[in-house]
Order: C-alpha cells, then structure tokens, then sequence
C-alpha cells in the first residue's frame, strides 16, 4: 500500500488543478452574466482559488480514494464537456 | 464547527506542516518582499524626491506640455497615449504603437517616453524603444520595482512567475485553513506565550500565537494574491479561450470596456487639463493617471483614474470623448462596462491586498500585517526543524531556513544602498541591484555554512541593523536632499522614511538576552 | 482615518485588560495569587472589544473598519508577546 500517498497526491495536486480550471472555465458558461455582462466570468476567476483549496482538502480528507476520484474527475468532465459543446468540438 | 477524527486531525497537521516547509521558504520572500511593497510610492518619492517643491496629481499646463510634445512623436507611436504621476511627483507620459517584431506575424509594443518634472515641466527625459527598455529607464522607480517584482514574480518570467506566486498564495491559504481547523481550540489561549518554559515549548507558543492573530488576514492576503497571480496568467485566458473563442483581443475589450473606433476624421485633441479638472472634481481625490486612444481623430476617447476619495476603497473612472472634452460617464474601475457585482467583488480584491486605501495609515497596518504573516511563516519552520533537530537532514534544513529567514532582509537592506551607489556613479541600476542581492544572499549562506547557526543568525540581524542605520547616509550622501531641505520643499516623506529606517535599525541592534529572542538554537532544544 | 486609529487604541485598551486576568495566562505564568477573569466577564470584555468595529461600520465606514479591524489582530498578537511571563 505504499502506492497510495502519491495516488491521493495526484488527486490533490495535478487533478484538482485541473478540475478547477475547467470548473472555472465552464461555470463561465452556465453563470448569469448580470448587467454588465461580466459576472459570469468574473466570479469563476475570484473563486479559481478557493475552489481549488476546496478539492485539494477534499482530496486528502475523503476517506474513500475511489469515490474521491470519482467526484473530482466526473466534476472535471462534466465541465470540459460543456466547453467542448460550446467550442463546437463535441456533439 | 468541523468535526475531525483523530486520524484526520493528524492528516491535517501533516498538511500543515509539509505545505508549510515546502513553499514556506518562497512563501517568506514573497511575504517579506510584499510588506516592503506596500509602501513602494514612497520608496520611490523617498529614493527619488525632485529638487523642488513635490507635487501631487498632474499641475495645471500639463495640456500645453502634451501637445506640444505629441507633435514632436512619429505618428506611428500614437496609437495609446497615456500620463500618470509617480516617483517623487514625476509625470511619465507615453506614446505607444505596435511593431512589427522579427517573428512573422508577431507585434511588439513600440514607443517614447517622456519624463516630466511635474513642478516645472520640463522634461528631464526621453526614451524610445520596447516596453521593457523603457521600463529600464524609470531609474527613479527602481527601488521599489525591484521589491514589487520579487513579490508579484519571484523575478521568473512571465506567466511562470506568477504562476508560482499564485501556487504560494494557494499553500498560504491552505496554510491558514489547516492551521485553523486543527488548532481552533487554541484560540482560548490567545493570549498565552510561555517564554519561562523549554525551548520548544517557547517556539510553538511564539508560532501559533502569531498565527492565531493573524489568521484572518493571512487568508485575505494569501486569497486576494492569489487571485492577482491567477487572474491574468490563468483566468483572462481561460475566459477568451472558452467564452469568446480564443480571441483575446475581444475578450479584453469587453472585459475592461475598450471603446471601439468609429470616426477617423482628423480633429484636435480638447484641453487635457480641463479633463484631468473635471474628473477630479467628480472623483473627489486629485486624477493620477489618463489613458486615450485615437488620438488626432473625432472618435478620440479618454479614461481618468482618480485616487481613493477618503473614507473608501476604490478610486473611480471617468470616461470622455476627447475631441470635445465632453464626459460621457463613469465607467467601472475594473471589469465591464457598467456597474455590476462582478466589478465590485473585483475591485475589493486591490484594497484588501494592497492596504492602500486610507494614505499612511491603512498603509502602516497593513505592512503590521505583512510583518506578522513573515514572523508567522518563519517561527513556524523554525519550529518544524526544531522538532526534528536530532536528524541531520533536518538540521540542514534548519540552516537553510535560517538563511532565507535572516539573509534576506539583509540582502534586501544592502539592495537599497546598491540602488542609491549605482545611480549616484551612473551605472545601470537594474543590474547592480541584482548583483548586490545575489551576492548578499551567497555571503549570508557563507555565514550560515561556515559557522554555528545561532552565531551567524545574530550576525546578520546585527548587519541588517547596521546597514538599516547607514541608509539614510547613503541616500544623502548620493546626491539626496537633506533634512532640512527636504521639510523646506514639503518632502516631508524623505524624513519619515529616513527615521523609519533608523527606528527599525535600532531595533535590530537593540541589546536583548538569548531567551528573549523569539528563535531558538537547536543545541539549546536538543539538549 | 483617525476614527479608526482611535478605535484600534479603545479596543487593544480592552484586549489588554482582558490579557491581564485571563485564566491560562496566569497559569501559564504562575500567578496563582490573582484572580482570573469569570468565563461571563471575559464574554462581555470580548464583546466591548468588538463593539468599536460595529460603531464604525453603522457610522463611518468600511475603510474604517478594515483599518480597525487589521490594527486589532495585530495589537492583539502584540499585546500577547508583551504579557508574556519573561
């Protein structure tokens, strides 16, 4: 089991990173954009930080490395698959 | 309140500690460097002060000097105009236009700079070239430039820099939130540092104290650098990359609200000063900073920033077509075209980091803050390798803690004079500054390396108080104003700086017994 | 500004006397001799340490009370290291 340090380090770091950009990136997408049609990216950009924060804790907390993947990974694909749809790269 | 379990609590300590001594050495160069940033206008009106009386804001007849200097600029480089104050009541106006760079397709910011006295007018410099050559010739800057720039990018180039600035102020934060959650209970001993008591005892007391105090702001600070590092290198791109397509250009029109041309009949610019006038009246503070594009043409438009009125946060914007001078309306400081939620969490995020809201005052807290969130950083890896002490690896760890810990406000201290030194023999300042640091960082590992820590640690808290008391006879001896002279043309910025540094030299070399002393030598704690 | 400046030194006041009688101080310091504060007076101190922040907020401003509020933590930390037993 000395594996699983690096898999839940992994999942904290690079994955969370990730994850949190296409959060961002894609909340972009579905926020209202308000009066000036700039909350919606404004917010996703002030909250990058704590969003990540958020997961890399969540990460190291979640007593169940599988479902921890699952979460953070099913979260990030969601997203990228909003952009894509939106880029007009996916269906 | 969260609960944690026993085994969780442990993780989270981990977390804290393991983040801690990773980036707490990067971390404690950005913190220090940013507490010196904070007052990096009057670094730079103290460094820099002009021979006469100083001035703040722009000086009516600036429009006279404008034009006349606009005429003298090849048209190419008149695409942006713009004119702040800065250093010592210098205005800086620049002309800039795109130029085609050697790579294909590739465009570079081309253009003049003028240097203007702003109590006379004259013009005391010019330089023309790239933005970054440009940027070299504000020697007047320099000092604090070079702060601002070790703070905003660890001096790494762009976007990597900030990229690794923002990935401190993300430890920073987890830092602060880990450290919350497993020591909340702490809190009942706010007030309790046990300074009778063993070495490790006194160390843990003298970090989480600190911490505990300045925890909420540890978070603001860590979580509004983090979101200046990200914005720019990762966020705006992330946002024309998906939300506009990839067109940048667009993104950042939309985002900060260009004006799109429309008429390029030629007409002559309105009066600058009446704008600058107008936009101060309505912003309540004096106009610092004018930005316009199309200049020469109908469609001509410019931007005025106003400094913070008192009693807010945020100073204001005011747009104007400025063919006619006529104002058109008040534009969002930040983000977006008209007033939103967006733009007012955006604009937070300036006062809340930079403290620069209320003049000196808000400035002298937050630089406390600043000073707290180091002291925090450092007692905390002192204590990490202080627990550790009985292994070797750790006890090199220990050392090079003490060398970012204690070489570094050394090294920054000798910078300042090296800045004063080179400008005063004509050198170019940029690079002697980074050599004097470089070298003041090699001698304080020399130090370090040579002999017993503690020793070389008193050492260089000793010369950092000394070189502290030196530095005002440093920049009076290179060609700097003296006292007197300095209150007569209401410089009174050059006496406060000078006594600051006396103060804080004194401090330094200040008597005190070895248990005072927040730090403790690792023979003491392993014995 | 001033405002917040004089709010800061009315609560750091408080945070000292708080500091003066607070329980794990005195044992920390063994100072059996005084007495601590009672849990329901360091309550109320607590509050009256706050309560500067909450006039400026209703009657000056935010920038105030950002000032005030910076200058609290960092005197508390301040008052703590000088309370200190040496």
């Amino acid at each position: 089991m000395t594996m699983r340090p690096w898999v839940r380090g992994v999942l904290a770091g690079p994955l969370s990173f990730i994850c949190s950009w296409l959060l961002m990136a894609g909340a972009a997408l579905y926020l209202p954009s308000g009066r000036a049609g700039v909350d919606n990216m404004v917010f996703p950009i002030v909250l990058f930080p704590l969003v990540w924060s958020g997961l890399f804790l969540y990460a190291l907390l979640e007593r169940r490395l599988g479902r921890g993947y699952l979460v953070i990974v099913a979260l990030g694909l969601a997203h990228a698959l909003l952009i894509a749809r939106h880029l007009g790269v996916a269906p | 309140m969260i609960k944690l379990s026993q085994d969780n609590t442990r993780r989270v300590l981990d977390i804290h500690g393991w983040s801690g001594i990773l980036l707490g050495l990067l971390l404690y160069a950005v913190i220090c460097t940013g507490t010196v940033a904070v007052f990096s206008d009057e670094i730079s009106n103290w460094s820099s002060p002009l021979s006469g009386e100083s001035v703040d804001g722009f000086p009516t007849g600036f429009n006279a000097v404008f034009k006349r200097l606009y005429e003298e600029v090849d048209p190419r480089w008149r695409e942006e105009v713009d004119a702040f104050v800065a250093h010592g009541g210098r205005i800086y106006l620049r002309f800039e236009g795109e130029l085609e760079s050697e790579q294909e397709g590739h465009h570079e910011h081309y253009g003049v700079e003028y240097q203007i006295d702003g109590n006379t007018l004259e013009v005391l410099k010019r330089t023309e070239g790239l933005d970054h050559e440009r940027a070299a010739a504000r020697e007047a800057g320099a000092l604090a430039e070079f702060f601002v720039d070790l703070h905003v990018r660890l001096h790494l180039p762009n976007p990597w820099g900030l990229f690794l600035t923002g990935v401190l102020g993300l430890g920073m934060m987890l830092a602060a939130l880990t450290g919350f959650v497993v020591h909340r209970h702490l809190i009942r001993e706010a007030f309790t540092i046990r300074r009778n008591k063993e070495a490790l005892l006194r160390a843990r007391d003298a970090h989480v104290i600190a911490g505990t105090w300045s925890l909420p702001f540890a978070f603001v600070l860590a979580f509004t650098g983090s979101f200046f590092s990200f914005a720019s290198s990762v966020g705006l791109p992330a946002m024309a990359m998906v939300v506009f397509s990839g067109d940048q250009e667009r993104a950042l029109a939309e985002v900060f609200n260009r004006h799109e041309p429309y008429d390029d009949t030629p007409a002559a610019l309105a009066n600058v000063d009446t704008m600058l006038a107008d936009a101060s009246a309505r912003g309540g503070a004096k106009a610092v900073f004018i930005s316009m594009n199309y200049v020469g043409r109908a469609d001509a438009f410019a931007r005025v920033f106003t400094q913070v009125e008192p009693g807010q946060l945020s100073g204001r914007a005011f747009d104007y077509a400025a063919a006619s001078g006529e104002f058109l309306h008040e534009n969002p400081v930040l983000v977006g075209k008209q007033p939103s939620a967006g733009n007012t969490v955006a604009a937070l995020m300036t006062p809340l980091h930079f403290g620069h809201f209320a003049g000196w005052v808000s400035k002298a807290v937050w630089f406390a803050l600043g000073f707290a969130a180091a002291y925090v950083t450092l007692s905390g890896m002192l204590l990490w390798t202080l627990r550790r002490a009985q292994r070797r690896a750790w006890q090199r760890m220990a050392g090079v803690v003490n060398w970012m810990g204690y070489g570094l406000p050394l090294a920054m201290v000798l910078t300042a004079h090296a800045y004063f030194w080179a400008r005063a023999s004509g050198v170019a300042v940029g690079s002697v500054q980074w050599a004097v640091f470089w070298a003041a960082a090699v001698a304080a590992a020399l130090m370090i390396g040579l002999g017993s820590q503690a020793r070389a640690r008193a050492w260089m808290i000793r010369l950092s108080g000394a070189a502290l008391l030196l530095l005002p006879l440093s920049r009076w001896l290179c060609d700097g104003p003296s006292w007197a002279s300095a209150l007569n043309h209401g410089q009174q910025v050059v006496v406060s700086v000078d006594l600051a540094l006396l103060v804080a030299g004194g401090f330094c070399l200040w008597p005190r017994s070895r248990r005072r002393e927040g730090f403790v030598p690792v023979a003491e704690a392993t014995s | 500004m001033i405002e917040g400046l004089l709010a800061v030194l009315v609560s750091a006041s408080v945070l000292w006397w708080l500091a003066g009688r607070d329980p794990k101080r005195l044992r920390a310091a063994r100072q059996r001799d005084r007495r601590a504060h009672a849990p329901a007076v360091r309550r109320g101190l607590l509050l009256l340490a706050l309560l500067p922040g909450l006039g400026l907020l209703l009657w000056v401003n935010v920038a105030a009370v950002l000032v005030w509020f910076g200058g609290l933590t960092v005197s508390g930390w301040l008052i703590a290291e000088l309370r200190a037993p040496r």
